[in-house]
């Protein structure tokens, strides 16, 4: 017989949209995360970041859409990953010069994916809008 | 000083650490360097919470409800807490000094495993 110590539970997984002018850099996440320069957080949100980036399934330029069709086959077919709160994002940021990168995080990863799994959150300012609000146990 | 204790009732680690002063909420937030509105912000407001209003006091605890039982801290500690002779020595010698000695159980995983030590350390000031 094995005996866990600590929390006990089955797997998680976060699907997160990210949607950002130019390329995401670590900075732009601290910054968005509310982490000041020296904080003891950064190599937590460092951590996340280097998750993020790993974690991306699709990679979307959304200026590049000229068609409905077009747009309806790159997004529209992902309602498996994308909630309609994502989508409304997607549509609101058409053309604008934005990209969008979705994947999903896995709480079998790390320690960091763990919690980050285990929470739920939207978070945007003017240069990056994060949506981790789909969570499934 | 972070000792590390394992609770075999609830089946986790605890950690006991003495304190050489208690911040206010601001104060822990000013020293994290984050932004009070914001994720990391709201993040540690909680483990704020978690550290010092639903953890156990463990010096307010014994002067209050326990010295009558016990005549020494060394005493509750060994036989209120069931810590080792060693670990309860430790904390004795601090006693005075500190401001207070706080207990607490598991906080999040991603100070699991000794990472969170350094952070703790970097947010509290700790007895030696």
């Amino acid at each position: 017989m094995k005996i866990r110590s600590g929390f006990v539970s089955n797997s998680s997984s976060t699907s997160f949209l990210i949607i950002t002018k130019g390329k995401l850099k670590k900075k732009d996440l601290r910054d968005l995360m509310g982490v000041k320069l020296g904080s003891p957080l950064t190599p937590l949100f460092d951590q996340l970041y280097d998750d993020l980036l790993e974690s991306v399934e699709t990679e979307i330029d959304l200026g590049k859409f000229q068609t409905r069709s077009q747009w309806e086959m790159a997004i529209g077919t992902r309602s498996d990953r994308l909630s309609a709160r994502m989508i409304s994002k997607l549509e609101s940021n058409k053309g604008n010069g934005t990209t969008a990168y979705f994947g999903h995080l896995d709480s079998e990863t790390s320690n960091v994916q763990t919690f980050f799994c285990m929470d739920c959150f939207e978070e945007e300012n003017d240069k990056i809008y994060l949506n981790a609000l789909e969570n499934a146990w | 000083m972070i000792v590390s204790v394992h609770d075999d009732r609830r089946f986790q680690d605890e950690y006991i650490l003495p304190l050489r002063r208690v911040p206010t909420e601001a104060q822990f937030l000013d020293r994290a360097k984050v932004l009070p509105n914001s994720y990391a912000g709201r993040l540690i407001s909680k483990l704020y919470y978690r550290l010092f209003t639903i953890s156990l006091e463990m010096k307010r605890d014994y002067s209050t409800f326990y010295e009558v039982e016990y005549a020494t801290f060394e005493q509750y500690l060994r036989k209120r807490h069931l810590l080792n002779k060693e670990d309860a020595s430790e904390l004795n010698a601090r006693y005075a000094k500190a401001a207070a000695i706080i207990r607490f159980g598991r906080l999040y995983t991603f100070m699991e495993e000794g990472a969170g030590d350094d952070l703790l350390e970097k947010l509290l000031d700790l007895e030696d």
